[in-house]
């Protein structure tokens, strides 16, 4: 949730634009819409209860929590015309106290604003007893406290929170990492233009719903911070251990939110992270993993197309079982050695018993095709299957009863025709097979009997036909399966700043003609066997209707027996990396970084685990993307475990969790875990280090190094 | 008469060659001669190699396919060829081939409607 505690709802001076006058609906809609959740009004010298009151219902009507408060002209120490502004902010629990003392200062009549001052001590004096909190201009805001002011109030102000308020957040968090607690306002000067050009308000990290409780919060109360920290997001203990470290049989609370994992190097934090890994793998978790040790191997598999299955089986559709099985059988067929059995029958004179029985004589085959019936019967069935299915749908719901049983009736009637095409279907095939055999049996039977030959059934040229017509569909189905286009497929993986997007441009089909340099081909075969297959299979289609049928036959049947070669052997896939306009990109080592990163970073998954996410990728990156992604993430309920050593990502994240990795003694560790808002980071038998100072100390070359991050803050 | 078909006959030929062999033993083979617009197809009838047949049927096959046209064959004997017994062998089998290649020319014509040959 957001907090404004510089609110102006009224312009008290003089000077002041009329712009800041606002309603308290306009006042209470504004903050809502922008997501503010806890805010304070402080106009200019001026604090009267009702109309505070006024204000506070307004808010509370739509979950805000409004603070009393007053922004006052206060004289510094340096002399009577050094004037600085002070903002108190007062528990709403003590309102009637703190009005009067406003009121007794004549604040409750908002045209005393203009001539209003009190002097520092007099400040301190009348606080004395007011439960309440202060910020003070700071720095390059106007109206600044000097560091002496704010020394004098600290000394007189004992256990009361003093902030200081920059010009800026980025300045604030400059001040924090110094140790110096410091919020900043809208300050708005026009309502309609909430909160203000380049304003970015302040976030609480968790909803903090009281001032008791948000001051507890300040004053880093371990207990409450913890307790507000587990009941807002109820963190789940994780155990595991590690044989590479011995020490690593940890439980770490992990919250759906940001953990980190610092330490210096050689301290087992890639191990950890590896670990959590597999332990949400096994918790059937989902999971973005990426090590920057491993990001030449993620660049590959990131930027290698990978065709899905049904893009597979799109490409091999053309390509049958069937097709290729048909020339892995051994098949010849030869012309009967009729001439002897015919020069015998031939021989039959008049009188002969076989001039009179007309089966001796038949040639007559009945023509029938299993295939043809197979096809016929399924597509009759389908259309049965079909009726059935509409018969069990619930249609008598949408017609009339009347309509229904007509519908009903034809059904029937179609579903009878059918049945009896079936029918007919059958007795045509199967009387046709028994016919023939019928015939094959009679004659068989009368040459046993008699002893003379009858006439051949078939000459073998319509079978030597049919096999060569079956050589022709069967290779010239091959032919055309391995003859298709490639399929195009494009998709985002990424972006890159100077280039735009970047696109994963992928071929895949089965034609090995159209392979090229650096296709991978899924069988593993080798190109040229795949290129001399596709020959063969032309050079059996070509020789179909030839004499030459036979030996293609046979070199084909054994090229694809020698070489394993089926449906399947023809797969092949290339990538390429494109931006928008389809030129091919060769990203940089830093470029690649960022790619898989982003890939990792922005695909959706319930745990990502984030090794040295801001290797090679550059501050900028790890500012306005890494962060901002990792923050958006943690709002989204998604639990972000991060080893780092870069101090922006492990401080500006405000992770819940914080492990800190030591190297005690040579091979021995230690385990910290903590979390930066108690500051305190404890091991397993409650030896505290603090946060801070290891962050400093730890993060990319400590102090000094922070120091010089004010020029990476200020981008 | 929209499904008449009409068929153009060409011409099988009964041929009796005569093969000396090594021992000049004079050997009388019968061939039958098949007359095709581009070529001549020869069958031997009393050695009946099926690599010849074979080779024979293959290109009667090509030239079903190339010519789909309805025909049949119509044997042209030798003379006294049934004094040589073999009058009858040339007669079923110029009949059977008939037959057969009618059902070839048959199916090279729907298969050809359909899209499946060249």
């Amino acid at each position: 949730m957001l907090i404004d505690f510089h609110c102006h709802t009224k312009a008290t001076k003089k000077d002041e634009s009329p712009l800041r006058n606002c309603s308290p609906d306009i006042f209470s809609s504004t903050l809502q819409k922008a997501g503010v959740g806890m805010a304070a009004i402080t106009n200019h010298n001026f604090f009267e209860k009702l109309y505070f009151q006024s204000y506070e219902a307004a808010c509370k009507a739509v979950s805000i929590v409004l603070l009393p408060g007053v922004e006052l002209d206060v004289v510094l120490l340096e002399g009577p015309s050094q004037r600085g502004h002070c903002i108190v902010i007062a528990n709403p629990n003590e309102l009637d106290k703190f009005a009067q003392k406003m009121a007794s200062l004549g604040l409750d009549n908002p045209s005393a604003a203009d001539s209003f001052k009190i002097t520092i001590a007099d400040l301190v004096s009348i606080l004395k007893d007011i439960n309440c909190f202060l910020i003070v201009h700071y720095g390059g805001k106007a109206q600044a406290f000097q560091p002496d002011d704010i020394n004098y109030l600290k000394r007189n102000m004992v256990g009361k929170a003093i902030f200081v308020e920059p010009s800026n957040l980025l300045s604030a968090f400059v001040y924090i990492a110094h140790g110096s607690p410091s919020l900043i306002g809208s300050d708005c000067l026009d309502w309609s233009k909430y909160p203000g050009e380049n304003k970015q308000l302040p976030e609480l990290k968790f909803p903090v719903s009281s001032f008791d409780t948000f001051l507890m919060l300040l004053r880093k109360n371990p207990t409450v911070i913890q307790t507000t920290l587990d009941h807002s997001k109820p963190p789940e203990i994780v155990s595991f251990t590690d044989e590479t470290y011995h020490d690593l049989s940890l439980s770490i609370p992990l919250y759906n939110d940001i953990n980190v994992i610092f330490g210096g190097k050689s301290t087992g934090k890639s191990i950890i992270v590896k670990d959590l890994s597999n332990y949400f793998h096994d918790h059937q978790k989902t999971t973005s993993f990426y090590a920057a040790s491993d990001k030449d191997s993620d660049y590959e598999n990131a930027t290698t197309f990978n065709p899905s299955g049904e893009q597979r089986a799109l490409a091999e559709s053309p390509l049958l079982k069937d097709d290729f099985d048909f020339f892995s059988k051994e098949q010849t067929v030869n012309p009967p050695k009729i001439f002897d059995q015919l020069t015998e029958y031939s021989k039959t004179k008049n009188g002969d018993l076989r001039k009179r029985l007309g089966f001796v004589n038949s040639t007559t085959i009945f023509q029938s095709n299993p295939d043809e019936y197979e096809k016929t019967v399924q597509n009759l069935k389908t259309k049965i299957t079909k009726l059935d299915s509409f018969h069990a749908a619930d249609f008598e719901r949408f017609i009339s009863q009347a309509d229904y049983l007509t519908l009903k009736d034809l059904l029937e009637k179609i579903k009878t025709g059918i049945n009896s095409e079936y029918q007919a279907r059958y007795i045509e095939h199967y009387s046709a097979i028994y016919a023939n055999k019928g015939i094959q049996h009679f004659k068989e039977a009368f040459t046993k009997e008699k002893g003379l030959p009858t006439k051949p059934n078939s000459i073998g040229l319509l079978e030597l036909y049919n096999h060569f017509k079956s050589c022709y569909i069967h290779s010239k189905a091959i032919f055309d399966g391995l003859n298709s286009s490639l399929i195009p497929d494009k998709k985002k993986i990424g972006n890159l700043d100077n280039k735009g997007d970047i696109f994963l441009k992928g071929e895949f089909g089965i034609n090995p003609d159209l392979f090229k340099r650096g296709f991978r081909i899924a069988s593993k075969k080798p190109l040229s066997v795949l290129r001399q297959a596709k020959q063969n299979v032309e050079t059996m289609m070509n020789a179909c209707y030839s004499p030459n049928c036979e030996s293609c036959f046979s070199s084909l049947s054994s090229f694809f027996l020698d070489n394993a070669i089926d449906a399947n052997s023809f797969f092949g896939s290339f990538s390429s990396l494109v931006n928008q306009s389809d030129l091919l990109i060769e990203p940089s080592n830093g470029e690649k970084s960022v790619l898989v990163l982003g890939s990792k970073l922005f695909d959706n998954k319930d745990v990502y685990l984030l090794d040295e996410p801001e290797m090679s990728v550059g501050h900028d990156y790890v500012n306005r993307v890494i962060i901002t992604r990792l923050k958006e993430l943690a709002r989204k309920g998604k639990m972000v475990i991060v080893s780092t050593h870069d101090a922006n990502i492990a401080v500006r994240t405000l992770p819940c969790c914080v492990i800190y990795r030591q190297e005690t003694s040579s091979n021995t560790y230690n385990t910290f875990i903590g979390n930066p808002f108690i500051g305190i980071l404890k091991d397993s038998v409650g030896t505290e280090i603090s946060w801070r100072d290891k962050t400093l100390e730890i993060l990319e070359g400590g102090e000094e190094a922070f120091d010089e991050r004010t020029i990476d803050y200020g981008k | 008469m929209e499904n008449e078909v009409v068929k153009t006959p060409f011409k099988a030929e009964l041929v009796k060659n005569s093969l000396a062999n090594e021992k000049s033993e004079q050997i009388l083979t019968d061939f039958l001669i098949l007359n095709l617009p581009d070529s001549k197809l020869s069958i031997n009838l009393s050695s009946e190699n099926q690599a010849d047949l074979k080779n024979t049927y293959a290109a009667l096959i090509a030239f079903c396919i190339k010519n789909p046209t309805p025909f049949e064959f119509v044997l042209e004997p030798i003379s006294n060829q049934e004094d040589l017994g073999i009058f009858n062998v040339s007669k079923d089998f110029i009949e059977m081939l008939n037959d057969d290649i009618g059902t070839i020319l048959v199916d090279i014509s729907s298969n050809q409607k359909e899209n499946k040959m060249k």
